[in-house]
């Protein structure tokens, strides 16, 4: 070939080259990062929580429970046919990943987090319900009646209705026609309706459902390196935030981590905008006033997550002996991921306990204990 | 058993009964159909599972279609495996 053409041939085949490299798919910036593994860290330790959490003759079955320290896997075991690569579920967990998802999408829109949602949904467009803001609803205080029970008390329950007998079609809507019981801002009533309720203004700020259905993988989950993700939805093609999310022990860890980071990742990148994930660990206003009208005996609630902040009435933080600034994302059937910052640690455990027996105060009291040794 | 007989009592006096009926079907259906084909864990395993205070009557596994169905108490409900992003669904009424 004569060496012109072989040199214009060249010149073409690298054009060619840099013209097909588009913006690398979400699959190639794939974070690398991984735990680092222990090696010489002692077991004795952990052996209490061990015997409790897997040993114990009561009725609860533990799955699996792995402890992270300084990035580092400190503790890990699995029973029951459950794996380091085999994903679980998360149940209410969902909630705080749903949470993320908003603060993000919140400020992508350029959107504070007391914007209406009626601004969005026509059907919130009515008396007291046109007031309820995205806060209100991700501090559980839209006023929106709803029962939160399961399975030992099905009959009225909103939560088994909407997943199970007829509102499965579009959970968000169903949520969104419960009737009014308090202006919102007032009452904090745990709903996982209103979790759906907020995946489903998700959707509406999307053009096609495609988008919507990437936006976890291209969000939050590619950027921190949770490949083993499943997120279930209702039949409007809504995720079922509330409770439908499935990943391993080791990538739900990753999301503590983000949070332990105050929503940064690797290098300093922002995934979740910081000041959305310290007001998420703040305590609700509607949380303390609600909760002084009934016993005292539950951890108190931010943005979707579960905190061990006190009420200004209270003696003692709802788990004592263990740091303030405990932060858990909770299951159904026993399902933890707690977060422990001045440890700079993370603990998980999946169970399947369907009395809800387990004694997660002891046992995050004797993983605390072991992580100061 | 106890449990049980009390649970039949009182869904058949409760008000509105017969849409509550299918929770039966729909939840053993659902919860066996992610526990067997998104969480990937054994059929024995998921019936335990998925199994509520009143069981189902008979379930059946597509394992082609991955489309799992359960009867019990009258109804009868279908729940899809869509893949490995968005896992199952229930897919009738």
């Amino acid at each position: 070939m004569k060496p012109y053409l072989l040199f214009l041939l060249t010149i073409l085949s690298a054009i060619t080259q840099s013209l097909g490299q588009t913006t690398p798919k979400s699959s190639e910036l794939k974070e690398q990062w991984d735990w680092k593994q222990d090696q010489k860290g002692s077991q004795r330790i952990w052996q209490e929580q061990e015997d409790l959490a897997f040993h114990s003759l009561k009725k609860w079955q533990t799955n699996a429970v792995l402890i992270i320290k300084n990035d580092e896997i400190v503790y890990e075991k699995y029973a029951n046919d459950f794996t380091q690569t085999r994903p679980h579920r998360l149940w209410s967990i969902s909630k705080s990943f749903s949470s993320a998802l908003i603060g993000k999408r919140l400020s992508e829109k350029q959107w504070p987090i007391h914007k209406l949602a009626s601004d969005i949904m026509e059907e919130l467009n009515q008396p007291i319900k046109r007031d309820i803001t995205f806060r209100d609803l991700l501090q559980m205080s839209s006023g929106l009646a709803w029962n939160e029970f399961y399975e030992a008390n099905p009959f009225s329950s909103h939560v088994v209705d909407m997943l199970y007998i007829e509102n499965f079609k579009d959970m968000g809507l169903f949520t969104a026609k419960r009737k009014s019981r308090a202006r919102p801002g007032n009452i904090f009533n745990y709903s996982s309706g209103e979790t759906n309720l907020l995946m489903r203004l998700l959707k509406l700020t999307f053009e096609g459902q495609e988008l919507y259905d990437d936006y976890p993988w291209n969000t939050l989950f590619d950027p921190i390196g949770i490949t083993s993700a499943t997120w279930e939805q209702d039949q409007s093609g809504s995720f079922v935030g509330s409770s439908y999310l499935f990943m391993t022990a080791r990538d739900l860890a990753r999301f503590g981590r983000l949070y332990l980071l105050q929503g940064k990742w690797q290098d300093g990148i922002e995934i979740i905008p910081k000041d959305f994930v310290m007001d998420s660990l703040k305590i609700a206003p509607a949380v303390c006033q609600t909760l002084k009208k009934k016993s005292r005996g539950t951890l108190t609630y931010g943005h979707h997550w579960w905190l061990n902040k006190k009420c200004p009435n209270d003696l003692e933080n709802y788990i004592p002996g263990v740091d303030e600034d405990l932060f858990m994302a909770l299951g159904h059937h026993g399902q933890i991921l707690a977060v422990f910052p001045k440890q700079n640690a993370i603990a998980v455990r999946f169970g399947a306990d369907k009395l809800e027996k387990f004694d997660r105060n002891t046992w995050i009291q004797l993983v605390y204990k072991a992580l100061g040794e | 058993m106890k449990k049980g007989i009390l649970f039949l009592i009182l869904l058949f006096t409760s008000s509105c009964q017969r849409p509550f009926l299918k929770v039966v079907s729909s939840s053993f259906a659902k919860e066996f159909c992610s526990c067997h084909f998104v969480v990937g864990q054994s059929k024995d395993y998921c019936e335990k599972y998925a199994k509520q205070i009143i069981p189902v009557s008979k379930y059946q596994i597509d394992g082609e279609k991955k489309v799992i169905t359960a009867n019990g108490l009258g109804h009868s409900t279908s729940v899809l495996y869509r893949n490995t992003r968005l896992g199952c669904r229930i897919v009738n009424d």
